[in-house]
This record gives structure tokens, C-alpha cells and sequence, in this order.
């Protein structure tokens, strides 16, 4: 008995209250427990989790990626072109991957090494990557692709979306490389001490370029998702992403102080947002409301989770001080 | 003991904040009386559903579309939702707005697409589970196989073609003219940017000097033409894509000194727009008809529902708003 | 002498920014550099910027952010135009007070009792104030206020407008606040080292809570510009204001890590912003590439304050 409890209290106290939110739209949203719904609302929830995570590791390292939501839009729309100008399914999403890792190096490149303010640089590239998106697109949304694309975006397998099967599994590997390799374990100790992890030998620089490579990379195959779901790339589809990865991140347990926090807690408080959206739309609730709700909700998230964490802090002080 | 406690609080005030909701006459999109669980009853009763999504409910214009909308729905006695992205003009959220009323069930869909082809997956499963779709105000690009049972609407291009070439009439033909453009992507934009280059373009005496963008957003028209008065002081007349850029260019010529004498056209004809027409701030306006769009619209999704058959195009008279 | 002149340079690379683009700018554009540009550019445009960019710079100071004032201000102008459409001037203005204070109080409460993140107090907050905008307007509008209400932001006295006198009083007392009071002191200590300060003493909880209230009432101040100039008040105004407030710091210099910078810094960076923004629209700059205009700017920027500082590290 003793294990299932500890067990438990190691699950993130977020999943708690993403299991109660789901449990009371179950009851008063009609269509919210139905196959399809949740179907559909894993799809959406996807996008943001893969931005998430990739956001997710940048502020476990102490550092913020602004321009996420700007490469998603460009990743979809350089994907969007490669396949309007005929070139195959594989090269055009790869060349939309290879965007992602660029701009994910150039950020890298500049925090990491040249140790440029990483807000400044992901900030002004997402102003660059929104502008390249504008002018290769002109402007205008690239739509109408064919089958083999967007299957990425509503393919089902054994009656499960790919977007669905892809997010899991990008989900198990962000997963074991933050808790269980080394990999992981640099990202948390440059998050607690940049200075302690280089003095106790600990590649930082090195290991803070991949931090924005992966997070360009996710950021790219969402991106590409979202153009391949909605039959469209968007230039400007990606707008707002970045805020939204960070509430998500942040709703999720990680602090900004860099070094706390899970991924898991991350993908849940993304599913999460997406799950309150929902729920307030199968509900009926106007847009006016619907804005409102949301971040009275977040907030109470949050409040009841940094009561938590207050409480474990004074059992804890109680336990040793007995 | 005291985790349950808290998440009895978040539980309590998710609750809460959703039967304050509920039950708020007129502000929330749902018809007053709509619980899930009287929704559900009505469900067995046979009442219809037609949901309505618009592409945001912070234009004025959409929101009269909606009361158009409801005064249909209230009329046939049928449940009518109201949904918008949160994000104006957001393509994703339309789309998840579709499944979800889907999920939900519902007889029709009356939907103004902000992206025509951006929404054909959502309309395609909406074709799957046999909803008839009702586009309004702008098409869905129906090439690759989505069908759209009818249109009501008359499209920006036709819209702005009017407008334009009232606006080169007012101008007798000569003089500079700027363009302030819609959210750069957006499809109106594009569609009616593009029909008022068509058209002054007719005219030799005519130059597009300056074409630049505002959002749609009144703030910034009022800054873009304050910075465009000063490149090209000697412009005759200004093309706005839609009212509220247009006012905003109004406030920027006021305080520039230049009243009177530059023609300003807008579109959509909000309240404080044929205001401002009919004192000569502002020199015309399209009268869109949101009222009649919204109440077609559901009109038409009825007709289908009832299996009636309905033209493919339906045009709802537009009128430009003069002064008299 | 050489040396002096580059330290100094460097030290005010912004300026050296600014005067690089004005240069530039009037080469490119006759009209530019006329008068009735300058003067529309600095007295008409900037003020709003520059008043909600000081307050997004001042919680910037304190290694937090402010995310809710473009929200607050659209709540507390909207409130204020149900009030001033009917005439009653005075209470209107004592209503968007009220509220962008109010706003700013429960922002400092969740941040400095509830010790939650700025960056989540604020943002949900914005979501929440938004929220109640758009509810208190269900997409309506209000319009037509008195021409009295209106002269505060058309007017002008003398040569200089309205907007350039308010706008200009604010930054001088909160330039004098920072800088020359201890109150001003604790702001940039808080920014480097929290603790630190709060243990020698400081009410660091109090401080902070300022902060936010003071950003409240700057959002509502620059409401009620707003609604006075454009003679209309709606929920959706300010929705791309965050991004512009926080690129205005950054290119101004200020840090996002805290306790570095300042106003003064802020006031180049909203200054090289409002005529980068009046360039493109004179020069005809596709809307398209605008963000990348931007982006190239901040960049720039950021390359001569690294060589800058390393040039002036190494003499």
C-alpha cells in the first residue's frame, strides 16, 4: 500500500487536476466523452505539445525560445512550397525539418556560444522568420495538397491519428532523454547553476546549442503537422505558439529559475489548455467568455499548485526539524 | 486530505464559472435557455442545432451577423450556437470549432471561413457525417472534393469592385490614391486589395501611390496614414478594406488639417462609420447587410435540413452607404 | 581621445542607432526629414509607446514582466468610454483609473503573496482582463465623445502636442524616481539580486507590488489617450502592443534579466521603433517583410552592444 502511495505522489499534481477538469466536462459538456472528441482533441493537443517540450527543455535550462511560434509558420509554408513546386513528400517535409534545425542552430549558435541575450536573438528571429515566411508565401496561405501530405495531418492507423502516434512517441523520447540520459541531466544542472555545471565539467555550451536545435526541430514538425491538418500553410499559423508552449510549460510545474520541473508535468498542462478550450466550446461558451474562463482557470491551476508545493516544503522542514 | 480539498476548490469554481454562464441572458452565444442537460433533452425532443461560426466576435460586424442569425433561428424555433476563434481569423480553431460541434451533433453548419481552403478538413468531415454546410460571406474552395450546399453572400471582389469604382466616380476619375490593406494572409484582403487595383487601374488618371497594410485594426490605420499623409500629401482619396481602418485614416486626416478634402471609403457599414458618412468625414460605405447575411444563412442551413432544395448562390443585396 | 570618443559610442550605442537610421531614413525619403514628419512621428506616435513601454521596462527592472498591460488598457479605456459617451468626463476618468490600478494590485498580489511567475500572473491575467473586455463590450463599440475629452490627446499647447507634454511629464517622474530616489534604487536592486536586497532590509513585497500598480495606472492613462485620439473605444484595441512594448526595452538596452538599463533607454528604443515604422510606410515597404525589417533592427542592435561592450572591456 505503502508503494502505490508513494507512487502516486510522484505523478505530477497537475495530471490530478487535468483527470478532474476532464471528469467535469464529461459530465456538463455534451460530446466531450465521445470517441471522436477525444480523438480530435489529442490531434490539436499534438501541435502544442511537441512546441512545448521543445520550449520545455529551453526553460529547464534557464532559457526561453520566442521564436517558435514564427518556425512553425515557416516550416509549414517552406514544406507547402517544396510540395507545390513538385518535389516528393519526403524531400519537402524534410526540407521543412532542416528549417527548423537551422534556425535552431542559428539560435543556438548566437546564445550558446557567442552568448548573445537569448531573449533579444530568439525575439528578433522570430520577427525575421515571420517576415521570410510572409515574403515566400506573398502574403498568402499555400492550400490544397494532396493525399500522401495530409494523411501526416488526418491519417488514421487502427483508428488513431498519425499526429497522434507521432506526438506519443516524440513524447517517449523527450521523456527518457530529459529523465535518463546524461543529456537530461546537463540540461538540469546548467538550468540549477550555469556556472557549477561548467565547473564540474559539463560540455554547457555544447549542451545548450542542442537545447535550441531540438527546440527548432519540434518546432519545425509541428509546423508541418499544422499545415498538413488544416490542408494549408498558414504564414502566419503559428502566431502565438510561443505563449502558449510557455503557460503550458510553466502550468506544468516548471519555474523559470531553470532546473525544476518535469516534462511530463509540460505535456500535460498542454493538454490541458487544449482540453479547457474544448470543453468551454462544447459548453457553448461565446469566445467573450470562453478568454475570460481560461485564464481564471490557468490561474486557480497555478495557485493551487504553488499552495502544494508550499505545503511539501513546510512537511518536509517538519520532517527533518522532528 | 487537504489535495483533495484543493481540488474540490478548482472543481467548485470550474463549475461555478460555468452556471454564472449558463445562465447569463443574451451575452453568452448559446441561446439563454441551453444547459447540456436541457440540450440533451431537447436532443430526444427533436429540436435542431445549427451552429454558426464566424470568423471573430470582436468586429462589430460579425456580431451583427449573429443577431441576424438568431432572429432566423428564434423565428423556426431551431438551437442556434455562436463560435469564433478566440484568435481572430484562426483557420485551426474553425476547424476544431467543426469537429467539435460534430462531436456534439449538429444539423447544420453555417460557417464564414477565414481561410476557403484552409477549411476544407473540417468541411470534409462535416460532408462525412452528411451536415450540410452553409458558407457565408466567403466561399470554400469546393476543388478538391469538399461540397458546400450553398453560399449566401456576395464575395469582397464584387464588393469591392463597387466600392472602388464609386470611389474613382467621387474622384472624376483623377488624382493619388493609398490603399490600406487587411491582415496581410487574409483572404477578404487579398480579394478586395486586388479588386481595387483591378479597377484603378482602368482609369490613366488614376495612381496607387501607396499600399500598405493596418491590421484591420483602427489604432494602426490611424498611425499608417499619418506616415502615408506625409510621403504623399497631395492624395486625393483613400481606399480602406474595411471601416475600421477606415475611421482610424479619418482621425489621421483631421489632425493632419486635410478634412474635406480626401475621400475616405470603408466597408461593412458599422454604426459609427455611416455616422461619419453621413457628416462628410467619411465619403462612402458598403452597407454588407450583416444583419440579412446571418439571418439567410441560417434561413438557407433550415432549408436543408428540412430537405428542401436551395440555389448554390445566394446573393444578399448590398447597398453603398452615401451621404444623402 | 580616440579611445573616449568609441567608449562613449558604445556606451550609448542606441543613439549612435538612432542617428544612424535617421541619416539613413532621410536619404531615402525627401519627406523625412521635414518638419511635419518629425514632429508627427515624435509628438503624435510615440507618446502612447513610449508610456506603456515605461511600464513594461520598470517590471523588466525587477527580473519579472508585465503582460497584462495592453489588456488593462483596453478594459479601463472601454469602462471609461461607457462613462465619457454620456458625458460624464470626470467620472469616466476616475473609472479607467480605478481599473488599470485594480488590475495592476491583483497583478502584484498573485506575484508578490502568491509568489507566482510573472510572466503566468500576467499572462493569465491578460487573458482574464481581456476577457472581461470583450464581455463588458460584447463587440460593440462607443463613440463620439465630447470635443473637450477629445482636445486632451488632439490638442496641443503651443508648437507641442498634448500627447508629447503628458507623455514627457511621466517619463520625467519616473526618470526622477529611478534614479534619484532610494525607491528608484531598490527597483534595480530587487532586479539583481532579490533576496539580497529584501534580507538588508528592503520591503521588497511592497516594491514590487508598486511596480504593478504603477504599470496599471500607465496602462490606463495611455487608454484614455488612446480613446481621446481616436475618438472611439473598443475591447480589441492594443492586441499587438505586448510585442511592440517588449521589443521597445530590448532594443532599448534594457535587460530581461534585471537590474540593468532604464527608461532613458526605453525612450531610444520606442524612438528608433516609431520611425523604422514610419520609414517602411514612407518608403513603401512591403507589408510582408515589415516583421523582418524588425527582426534585422534588433539583431543589429544586439551586434553593436556585444562589440561595444567587449571593445570597451578590452581598453
Amino acid at each position: 500500500m505503502n508503494k502505490v502511495k508513494t507512487a502516486f505522489s510522484k505523478l505530477p499534481g497537475i495530471l490530478y487536476g487535468l483527470i478532474v477538469i476532464g471528469l467535469i466536462f464529461s459530465v456538463v459538456a455534451q460530446g466531450f466523452f465521445t470517441v471522436s472528441n477525444l480523438l480530435d482533441l489529442a490531434k490539436s493537443s499534438g501541435l502544442l505539445i511537441l512546441v512545448s517540450m521543445g520550449m520545455s527543455l529551453c526553460i529547464l535550462s534557464g532559457y526561453i525560445d520566442m521564436s517558435v511560434g514564427a518556425l512553425m509558420s515557416l516550416s509549414g509554408v517552406v514544406t507547402a512550397l517544396c510540395l507545390k513546386a513538385g518535389t516528393g513528400l519526403l524531400v519537402a517535409v524534410l526540407a521543412g525539418i532542416v528549417t527548423g534545425l537551422a534556425v535552431g542552430s542559428i539560435n543556438g549558435a548566437l546564445i550558446a556560444y557567442e552568448k548573445f541575450d537569448f531573449w533579444v536573438v530568439t525575439y528578433a528571429m522570430m520577427g525575421i522568420c515571420q517576415g521570410v515566411a510572409l515574403k515566400l508565401s506573398n502574403g498568402n496561405t499555400i492550400a490544397g495538397f494532396k493525399t500522401d501530405f495530409r494523411f501526416i495531418g488526418d491519417g488514421k492507423i487502427l483508428g488513431i491519428y498519425f499526429i497522434i502516434w507521432a506526438t506519443a512517441l516524440l513524447c517517449l523520447v523527450m521523456t527518457l532523454l530529459c529523465n535518463k540520459t546524461k543529456f537530461g541531466y546537463n540540461i538540469y544542472s546548467i538550468g540549477g547553476s550555469y556556472q557549477c555545471a561548467s565547473l564540474a565539467g559539463v560540455n554547457v555550451r555544447k549542451n545548450l546549442f542542442f537545447v535550441f536545435v531540438l527546440s527548432g526541430l519540434l518546432a519545425s514538425l509541428s509546423g508541418i503537422m499544422l499545415a498538413a491538418k488544416s490542408n494549408s500553410a498558414s504564414p502566419i499559423g503559428g502566431q502565438g505558439y510561443e505563449f502558449d508552449a510557455i503557460a503550458a510549460v510553466l502550468i506544468g510545474g516548471t519555474s523559470f529559475e531553470g532546473g525544476k520541473g518535469k516534462i511530463t508535468g509540460t505535456i500535460i498542462g498542454a493538454i490541458m489548455m487544449r482540453m479547457i478550450r474544448n470543453g468551454l466550446n462544447l459548453v457553448g461558451f461565446s469566445p467573450y467568455y470562453q478568454t475570460f474562463l481560461m485564464g481564471l482557470i490557468i490561474v486557480a491551476i497555478i495557485l493551487i499548485d504553488v499552495v502544494n508545493q508550499h505545503r511539501k516544503k513546510i512537511q518536509a522542514t517538519r520532517r527533518v526539524y522532528k | 486530505m487537504k489535495r483533495a480539498l484543493s481540488l474540490a476548490l478548482i472543481a467548485s469554481m470550474v463549475l461555478g464559472a460555468m452556471f454564472t454562464g449558463c445562465s447569463q441572458d443574451g451575452v453568452a452565444a448559446s441561446t439563454p435557455a441551453e444547459t447540456s442537460s436541457e440540450a440533451s433533452a431537447k436532443e430526444n425532443t427533436g429540436k435542431k442545432n445549427v451552429v454558426l461560426i464566424l470568423k471573430n466576435l470582436t468586429n462589430p460586424m460579425w456580431v451583427e451577423v449573429k443577431e441576424g442569425a438568431e432572429e432566423a433561428a428564434q423565428k423556426a424555433g431551431v438551437n442556434l450556437t455562436t463560435l469564433a476563434p478566440v484568435q481572430s481569423e484562426n483557420n485551426d480553431e474553425q476547424i476544431s470549432e467543426i469537429e467539435q460541434s460534430i462531436s456534439k451533433g449538429v444539423d447544420a453548419i453555417v460557417i464564414a471561413p477565414a481561410d476557403s481552403s484552409g477549411i476544407v478538413p473540417g468541411v470534409e468531415k462535416a460532408n462525412a457525417a452528411n451536415i450540410p454546410v452553409v458558407a457565408i460571406n466567403t466561399k470554400i474552395d469546393t476543388s478538391s472534393g469538399a461540397k458546400m450546399a450553398a453560399f449566401v453572400g456576395v464575395d469582397a471582389y464584387t464588393c469591392a469592385v463597387e466600392i472602388s469604382e464609386k470611389l474613382s466616380a467621387m474622384m472624376d476619375q483623377t488624382g493619388e490614391v493609398m490603399i490600406l490593406e487587411g491582415k496581410a494572409g487574409a483572404q477578404t484582403s487579398v480579394d478586395m486589395v486586388k479588386a481595387a487595383n483591378d479597377t484603378f487601374k482602368k482609369y490613366s488618371g488614376i495612381k496607387v501611390v501607396a499600399s500598405q497594410t493596418a491590421d484591420w485594426n483602427r489604432a494602426k490605420a490611424m498611425t499608417v496614414t499619418q506616415n502615408l499623409l506625409q510621403a504623399h500629401p497631395n492624395v486625393r482619396a483613400i481606399f480602406a478594406a474595411n471601416d475600421e481602418m477606415a475611421m482610424g485614416a479619418v482621425q489621421a486626416v483631421a489632425q493632419a488639417g486635410k478634412e474635406g478634402k480626401i475621400l475616405i471609403s470603408g466597408n461593412n457599414a458599422i454604426e459609427d462609420a455611416k455616422k461619419a458618412v453621413d457628416n462628410g468625414q467619411l465619403a462612402l460605405t458598403m452597407d454588407s447587410n450583416n444583419h440579412g447575411l446571418g439571418y439567410t444563412g441560417v434561413e438557407t442551413a433550415l432549408k436543408l435540413i428540412n430537405g428542401e432544395s436551395v440555389d448554390e448562390m445566394i446573393p444578399i443585396p448590398t447597398t453603398l452607404y452615401l451621404k444623402k | 581621445m580616440k579611445r573616449k570618443v568609441l567608449s562613449a559610442v558604445f556606451k550609448y550605442s542606441q543613439l549612435v542607432i538612432l542617428i544612424v537610421i535617421l541619416i539613413i531614413l532621410s536619404l531615402t525619403s525627401k519627406e523625412f526629414l521635414t518638419w511635419d514628419n518629425i514632429s508627427n512621428v515624435v509628438m503624435q506616435q510615440m507618446p502612447f509607446m513610449l508610456i506603456i513601454s515605461m511600464g513594461m521596462t520598470l517590471a523588466i527592472l525587477t527580473k519579472g514582466i508585465d503582460l497584462s498591460i495592453a489588456s488593462n488598457l483596453a478594459l479601463s479605456s472601454c469602462v471609461a468610454a461607457y462613462f465619457i459617451k454620456d458625458g460624464k468626463v470626470f467620472l469616466g476618468i476616475l473609472a479607467a483609473v480605478v481599473i488599470g490600478a485594480l488590475v495592476g494590485a491583483v497583478n502584484g498580489v498573485l506575484i508578490t503573496k502568491a509568489r507566482l511567475e510573472p510572466f503566468i500572473a500576467t499572462y493569465t491575467m491578460d487573458m482574464v482582463v481581456r476577457g472581461l473586455a470583450y464581455l463588458f463590450m460584447s463587440g460593440t463599440l462607443f463613440y463620439g465623445f465630447s470635443a473637450g475629452f477629445c482636445s486632451i490627446a488632439t490638442g496641443s499647447v503651443g508648437p507641442i502636442s498634448n500627447l508629447l507634454i503628458i507623455s514627457l511629464l511621466l517619463f520625467a517622474v519616473l526618470f526622477f524616481a529611478l534614479r534619484k530616489t532610494t525607491y528608484g534604487r531598490s527597483v534595480y536592486a530587487i532586479g539583481c539580486n532579490i533576496n539580497a536586497t529584501r534580507l538588508s532590509g528592503i520591503n521588497t513585497g511592497g516594491v514590487v507590488f508598486s511596480i504593478y500598480v504603477i504599470n496599471g495606472l500607465l496602462a490606463a492613462v495611455t487608454g484614455l489617450l488612446y480613446i481621446a485620439r481616436l475618438n472611439a473605444a473598443e475591447s480589441t484595441i492594443g492586441s499587438d502592443f505586448t510585442m511592440q512594448m517588449m521589443a521597445a526595452t530590448l532594443i532599448g538596452g534594457t535587460s530581461f534579466s534585471g537590474g540593468k538599463g532604464g527608461i532613458e533607454r526605453t525612450l531610444l528604443g520606442v524612438l528608433i521603433m516609431v520611425f523604422i515604422a514610419n520609414g517602411m510606410n514612407l518608403n513603401g515597404v512591403s507589408s510582408l517583410l515589415q516583421d523582418a525589417v524588425f527582426g534585422v533592427f534588433i539583431v543589429i542592435s544586439l551586434v553593436i552592444d556585444k562589440f561595444g561592450s567587449k571593445y570597451s572591456a578590452n581598453l
